[in-house]
């Protein structure tokens, strides 16, 4: 295998062990894409220390460039993130701090996904899913969002110091951007004041004194912030620019890499970018004056290939330059690659040293407080700050609107199935409906839990026993149904509900929120009370589809008939309590008849069914299914046999005479009904057919 | 049967029991806590003023989904509130949302009072006249007022 192939295959990924690429140095002589190559593979690998010694290695033969050291940081970065993540659970996250800066919420914003956010960070940062729940952010747009008016109100209250510290903080911010260091440094530390804890603002003063090149301040600074957020990336930023401003490059080294596997989002390469530039630094510091040399050769020879020896007894081998920057003539070069042929790769205690160091900070910071935590003020709140204005209870399941306010989640759905505005400040919330959100806003939510606790388990309890109250629907004679009214409706027989009135959208709501997927319907009926029939058939609930004004597509198959006992309203629909109804037990010696009856009517029923023009039959075949077969004892079912529900479906009946034969519990008289019907419904096709034929 | 009374409602009604809008009483029904009896006292400054008006304010099953119904029991010659009482007021109609409260539909109605609109008349024959010749018109108010809502 040539090295140019093991440089193509290493960069295909493929993966050589440790001898292959020692033996191939070995026997071919140096190659820098091949010792490269090999720096990759150690890294990559999680032998970091190896892998910087290999590059240590390669400063002392050639100069390197930072472009060809870069996909070799890369790749030691990628590791150590992911060795990072793999080995620590990530850092706890303060509900009350922004996911972005992980300061106090300046402008907070709640988005879809219930997690709050400062204005600006959303501004800044373009995110396309959410730092918390890694959620994707649907047709989001911040300039969109309102602020959050409750979580305003709380952060205000409970941290107002910050939010002070963050306006004079935004003020140092502009000088910045304007030139005028000074005075940015001036209004950061009249913001400290107020916000000691603030390590933005600590950061941010660091990065002005060490743009003045106050190194030792921007040090103490970036220190501070750290000590505020251990596990905040950019403090370890702040601190890696100011040590080397100071010349401190194993240090900056060591602060980079930390910031490297901290950093949350996965935009990276200005950090990698740093850390190469550092450890390009830090590697030619170490090679200085160690530039291969004659007596370096034959010590590390003798060390490493003790069979090479002779070859290297050529006394002849020109003195290597010390300085780093010295332009290497041709022949020196080719000379040092000749004699680095045999030449090990060595240990280099400084580079041991450096990651051992970088391993103990890391270490100690895991073990470390985890630094400066937003903690609300259980004393300092008020009640009714938490109280929902459209149920005028404590918020259950808060939900944030696109313009910032927070109900009840069942609330705002109440409020959605009457009107597409907030209730508040009507701005149109189109999009909350559409997406059918539901997320919690996290921060209120928490807020409440911690300021409240019993006051969120009465409410909790509350509103289980609303909905298990819902789950009881006609469990027995004192559980009220939802009562649908629109049309009859034929046990077995599919339903489909177009349902847009707010009252019915509510029940839908209801009927799956608390898992009965079933009400019951009834047919309009002015004469009766409440304008509905007496009698009617639950409905089984098999699919709902959404549109995204609110509307819904319910499927739904018929059940168990009804027979009502009293009426009732909830807000809105219709209730009632009602009896379930059965067939009467045929007896033994009626059994006989009852069958000789089902029989007959069947063979009638089927053969009129067959009779029936074509186009008719099929539109019915379509949207009935063909006629149910016979069940096996069908007197003893609860309703009948199954194909006496079809044929009362498919037959052009007046709904109140399907409703006669709903009501009725005697399989006897129900077939005696149909009987006479199809007998009807025949005498009057073939007096059709007889006056339609030709005279 | 109706469930029990919303949480809401008790509430709304808690609170107007116990911080009243100036100027404004209701009072829920003994046997129909959805039924108040509200009296307003005409608006100072306005040809009503003096004048002791009731109302009737009934919230229905789907309140606050639904806006309070609200009636004018005292007869009042006012251009936007007809001879049977009803009023023309939108946040009494499209313009409802369930965050609003009795308290605020009744600070409206009191704010209705202090400025009536002809140019959105539920009284035709009122608003005609308040427009044509204002001062007529609110010496015929104050005379209604004088005349229905004092001294009863």
């Amino acid at each position: 295998m040539s090295a140019t192939d093991t440089v193509e295959r290493s960069t295909l990924g493929l993966i050589f062990s440790k001898d292959v690429y020692e033996r191939l140095l070995q026997e071919n002589g140096p190659n820098i894409d091949v010792y490269l190559a090999y720096a990759t593979y150690l890294g990559q690998n999680g032998n970091v220390t190896e892998s910087l010694e290999v590059l240590c290695h390669i400063y002392r033969i050639y100069s390197m460039s930072t472009e060809k050291l870069f996909p070799v940081v890369s790749k030691i970065i990628q590791y150590l993130r992911a060795d990072s993540r793999e080995n620590s659970s990530p850092p706890l996250r303060n509900v009350f701090s922004c996911p972005c800066c992980w300061g106090v919420l300046h402008e907070p914003m709640t988005l879809q996904c219930g997690h709050s956010y400062c204005r600006r960070c959303l501004l800044k940062e373009n995110l396309k899913t959410c730092r918390v729940c890694q959620s994707k952010l649907k047709n989001f747009s911040p300039t969109a969002l309102k602020n959050s008016v409750l979580i305003t109100t709380l952060v205000d209250r409970w941290w107002s110091g910050e939010v002070d510290g963050v306006k004079l903080r935004s003020r140092g911010n502009e000088c910045f951007k304007m030139q005028d260091l000074e005075r940015a440094v001036n209004l950061y530390t009249e913001a400290v004041d107020y916000a000691p804890q603030d390590h933005l603002l600590l950061s941010n003063r660091s990065h002005v004194l060490h743009t003045l090149g106050r190194a030792e301040e921007a040090l103490k600074d970036a220190d501070a912030a750290i000590q505020c957020q251990p596990e905040w990336a950019k403090g370890y930023f702040r601190r890696a620019m100011a040590l080397i401003s100071l010349g401190r490059y194993e240090d900056a080294f060591v602060a980079l890499l930390q910031c490297a596997i901290l950093e949350e989002s996965n935009s990276l390469r200005s950090i990698k970018e740093e850390i190469t530039k550092a450890l390009h630094r830090l590697l030619g510091r170490l090679t200085a004056g160690r530039r291969l040399n004659v007596e370096g050769r034959v010590n590390r020879l003798m060390k490493g290939f003790p069979r090479l020896t002779p070859a290297i007894s050529d006394p002849a081998i020109p003195f290597v330059s010390d300085s780093e920057d010295s332009e290497d003539s041709e022949d020196c070069r080719r000379q040092r690659h000749s004699e680095a042929t045999a030449l090990a790769i060595e240990e280099v205690p400084q580079i041991r040293k450096i990651i051992d160091r970088f391993n103990l900070e890391r270490d100690r910071r895991k073990k470390m407080s985890t630094g400066y935590v937003r903690q609300v003020d259980s004393l300092d709140f008020d009640k009714n700050e938490f109280e929902c204005t459209l149920c005028f209870r404590y918020l259950y399941q808060p939900v944030t609107t696109p313009c910032g306010h927070c109900f009840c989640r069942t609330c705002l759905d109440r409020c959605l199935d009457h009107s597409t505005n907030c209730p508040l400040c009507k701005t149109s919330i189109k999009v909350y409906l559409a997406e059918r959100r539901s997320a919690i806003t996290e921060f209120v939510e928490v807020a409440m839990q911690t300021v409240m606790p019993s006051e969120c388990v009465d409410r909790r309890r509350q509103h289980e026993e609303e909905l298990e109250e819902l789950a009881n629907a006609g469990k027995d004679r004192h559980h009220e149904i939802p009562i649908f009214v629109a049309t009859i409706a034929i046990p077995t027989i599919t339903c489909p509900l177009h349902v847009f009135e707010p009252r019915y959208r509510l029940m839908i709501r209801r009927c799956m929120e608390s898992g009965t997927r079933e009400f019951g319907m009834c047919l309009p009926m002015d004469n009766a009370k409440n304008g509905y029939a007496d009698y009617g058939t639950m409905l089984e609930i098999r699919d709902v589809e959404y549109t995204s004004d609110g509307r819904s597509i319910v499927n739904t198959v018929g059940s168990r008939r009804f027979k009502i006992e009293s009426k009732g309203f909830k807000d809105g629909y219709n209730t009632a309590t009602v009896e379930f109804l059965e067939d009467d037990e045929v007896s033994p010696e009626c059994l006989g008849e009852t069958r000789r009856l089902h029989d007959t009517v069947n063979q009638v029923a089927s053969s009129w069914f067959e009779s029936i023009e074509s186009t008719t039959k099929r539109r019915i075949l379509g949207h009935y299914g063909p006629m149910p077969p016979v069940e096996v004892e069908y007197w003893t079912l609860p309703n009948g046999p199954t194909w006496m529900w079809w044929i009362v479906a498919i037959l052009p009946l007046d709904s109140r005479i399907q409703l006669s034969v709903l009501r009725e519990t005697s399989i006897r008289r129900r077939l005696e009904i149909i009987r006479c019907i199809l007998k009807c419904v025949m005498s009057q096709q073939r007096a059709c057919q007889v006056a339609a034929a030709p005279q | 049967m109706a469930a029990g009374l919303p949480r809401r409602i008790i509430k709304e009604t808690q609170r107007l029991m116990a911080e009243p809008v100036p100027g404004i009483s209701a009072v829920p029904d003994e046997s129909n806590a959805r039924y108040f009896h509200v009296v307003v006292a005409g608006p100072e400054g306005s040809p009503f003023q003096g004048g002791v008006f009731k109302l009737e304010l009934f919230l229905p099953e789907e309140y606050p989904m639904s806006a309070p119904k609200v009636r004018f029991m005292t007869k009042i010659y006012h251009p936007n509130i007809d001879k049977l009482g009803r009023i023309c007021l939108d946040i009494l109609k499209d313009k409802w949302s369930p965050a609003l409260q009795i308290r605020t539909v009744l600070l409206s109605i009191q704010a209705l009072l202090s400025a009536p609109n002809p140019d959105d008349p539920l009284a035709n024959d009122v608003a005609e006249l308040w427009k044509v010749n204002e001062s007529e018109a609110i010496r015929i108010a104050r005379e209604w007022t004088r005349t229905y809502a004092m001294g009863n």
